[in-house]
């Protein structure tokens, strides 16, 4: 699976599995935007992830492929928006996949739910990141680097917790982020697609889930649920 | 046989570290007078709301041939913390295991593996590694008894322990995170970190509660609840390790009314920098609590492999910078401030909230890590 991270009205390279369209600075209104989607996946032959846009007093994403679109609203917008209030995932020819609109990549509990629910790769877009040359990040700089460590906080964090890919697209472009042990530097940055199957051995390395708590989980749900 | 070595061993160890053993540690340690800069500590009246210093310690692990040598090492921490008008200290996983280097037999079996390491050119190890498998194949594994009967024997550790730092406790006047050390309780094995207030007495004990790999396989057991201490110095969320990897010890605490949680780590790995990223750093940005992390660390040449960075970590919407130690191999302290008055916006980019969405993701969680702990 390759993801080309473009502006809108730009055209992926050929090589390219899969287009997402980078944010805007502020919601674009859906009716051009989901038309310009549709029809550059149908010249393309490729589904498009479009960028996050206004709905029904809330904001959402779709994924627009051959026959199938899906739409996800966003479950933790800003104050006075709808809430969405569950994570779709659903199939495409690279595993299950799921899309995370806005801030919503910034809630943990999101990709959790997501990964729970089957998803290999969660795809995020956000104009509260910006992504540039994400290959030079050192952990280093995190404690310093403003709005660069809400990269780290939230769709690096999310692939590093739940063992899937995060394809997130930011302001000025995106990256595509996969469990450190799957990535020649260890710093799960750096590579432009993924086999899903690749997961299985990052899952070997960080068995995540196994040591987990249920009886914790069980105790503090009302903490959980808060 | 080894169960007999493990009762023989605890013996010798129970000697050394008896009541007068540790008085005649304590007797010889220096008197380090204030310096003048440094005003004398005064405990923290009820109701002070000011910013609590603290010390995430960075500590080698080392075999000490005898208490006072190791009294000696753990006073210099306390007492370059006193010089930093230090509030509470942070001591890592594992250190509470220090003791048992003072016996002979285990220092012993370290130096000879690591001779033995350092001999044995890597192929050759992994010819041998690859020639004791086989032999597993054809024999089984080795029968070897589960780690709460060998521990048992040493039941006392916890408490002979716990009178060591409660001493250095009240010596400085600190509150003092002890670190971690293997428990035997009730035919089960934790790996506890203990809580001491500046009059030595227990405030808290945590028990981990994301295990290892490794623990799991070694048979320690979980803790199921999550201590949140109320004190002077703020509401004070105790973890170990790994369960700052899972932002849902971090999400208890939050709710539970913690300040800020302190982390004793003591990875068994190579240090990588990446990986070291995905604990404490992430979770407090996700939840707005700060994190204290005290980390146990080896030098190359000491037969087991102990990684990791001491520091004092902040949301990065408080805009505090957080600090950490710049080596992750050699002994150090990092030293900082806590505010327990929230510096921080409200609207932290993790901690919105949407109870249709979090009813959902709790109860999955629920179901699915009974699942996944059952395979």
């Amino acid at each position: 699976m390759e993801i080309a991270f473009i502006h809108e009205g730009e055209r992926p390279a050929e090589s390219a599995s899969v287009a997402m369209i980078l944010p805007g600075n502020r919601l674009i209104q859906p009716k051009e935007h989901l038309m310009k989607c549709r029809t550059l996946s149908k010249e393309m032959g490729i589904p498009v992830v479009t960028a996050p846009f206004a709905y029904e007093g809330g904001a959402a994403m779709a994924w627009i492929g051959k026959g199938q679109e899906i739409l996800q609203q966003a479950c933790f917008p800003d104050d006075g928006f709808q809430k969405g209030g569950d994570v779709n995932v659903f199939d495409t020819p690279w595993g299950p996949a799921a899309l995370c609109c806005d801030a919503d990549i910034f809630q943990p509990q999101y990709a959790r739910l997501a990964a729970f629910k089957g998803c290999k790769c969660l795809m995020a877009s956000t104009a509260r990141i910006r992504i540039d040359s994400v290959c030079e990040y050192m952990p280093e700089d995190l404690p310093a680097c403003g709005d660069r460590g809400l990269f780290f906080v939230g769709p690096w964090a999310s692939a590093q917790a739940n063992g899937i890919a995060v394809a997130a697209a930011g302001r000025t472009g995106g990256a595509l982020i996969l469990p450190c042990a799957l990535t020649p530097r260890g710093s799960g940055l750096g590579e432009s697609g993924f086999d899903p199957a690749d997961l299985a051995r990052a899952h070997r390395e960080f068995p995540v889930y196994e040591s987990m708590n249920p009886k914790l989980y069980e105790r503090y749900r009302k903490e959980l649920e808060a | 046989m080894i169960h007999w070595l493990a009762r023989q061993l605890s013996e010798s160890l129970r000697r050394r570290l008896s009541e007068p053993k540790l008085k005649k540690a304590f007797a010889v340690l220096p008197d380090r007078p204030a310096k003048p800069d440094v005003r004398p500590f005064q405990p923290r009246s009820a109701g002070d709301q000011s910013p609590v210093r603290v010390c995430a310690v960075q500590a080698e692990v080392k075999l000490y041939s005898s208490l006072e040598k190791m009294a000696a090492d753990i006073d210099r921490f306390f007492s370059d913390a006193q010089d930093h008008q230090t509030e509470l200290i942070c001591f890592p996983e594992f250190f509470g295991m220090l003791p048992l280097g003072l016996l002979p037999g285990v220092r012993f079996g370290l130096r000879m593996l690591n001779k033995f390491k350092k001999r044995t050119p890597e192929s050759s190890q992994e010819a041998k590694a690859k020639s004791v498998r086989k032999n597993k194949e054809k024999t089984g594994p080795r029968q070897i008894p589960p780690l709460p009967e060998l521990l048992q024997p040493f039941d006392f550790l916890q408490n002979r322990y716990t009178e060591l730092m409660a001493r250095f406790a009240k010596r400085y006047g600190m509150y003092v995170s002890c670190g971690t050390l293997l428990a035997p309780e009730n035919g089960k094995v934790y790996n506890r970190h203990i809580f001491l207030g500046p009059d030595g007495s227990v405030l808290g004990i945590q028990d981990k509660l994301h295990l290892t790999e490794t623990e799991r396989e070694l048979g320690i057991s979980t803790g199921d609840a999550l201590s949140v201490v109320p004190t002077p110095i703020g509401n004070i969320a105790l973890m170990v390790c790994m369960d700052a990897s899972y932002f849902e010890t971090f999400r208890i605490a939050k709710h539970l009314g913690a300040h800020y949680a302190i982390v004793p780590i003591g990875d068994m790995a190579e240090f990588q920098p990446w990986l070291a990223l995905r604990g404490t750093q992430t979770r407090v940005s996700e939840t707005g609590l700060a994190a204290i992390k005290s980390a146990l660390v080896s030098k190359p040449s000491f037969p087991m492999v102990f990684t990791g960075r001491a520091g004092i970590w902040f949301p990065l919407s408080s805009g505090k910078k957080s600090i950490e130690a710049p080596q992750h191999n050699s002994s150090t302290a990092v030293y900082g401030e806590i505010d327990l008055v929230p510096q921080h916006k409200n609207d932290l980019p993790g901690c919105r909230t949407n109870p249709a969405f979090d009813r959902r993701y709790a109860e999955e969680l629920i179901k699915k890590s009974k699942d996944f702990t059952k395979q």
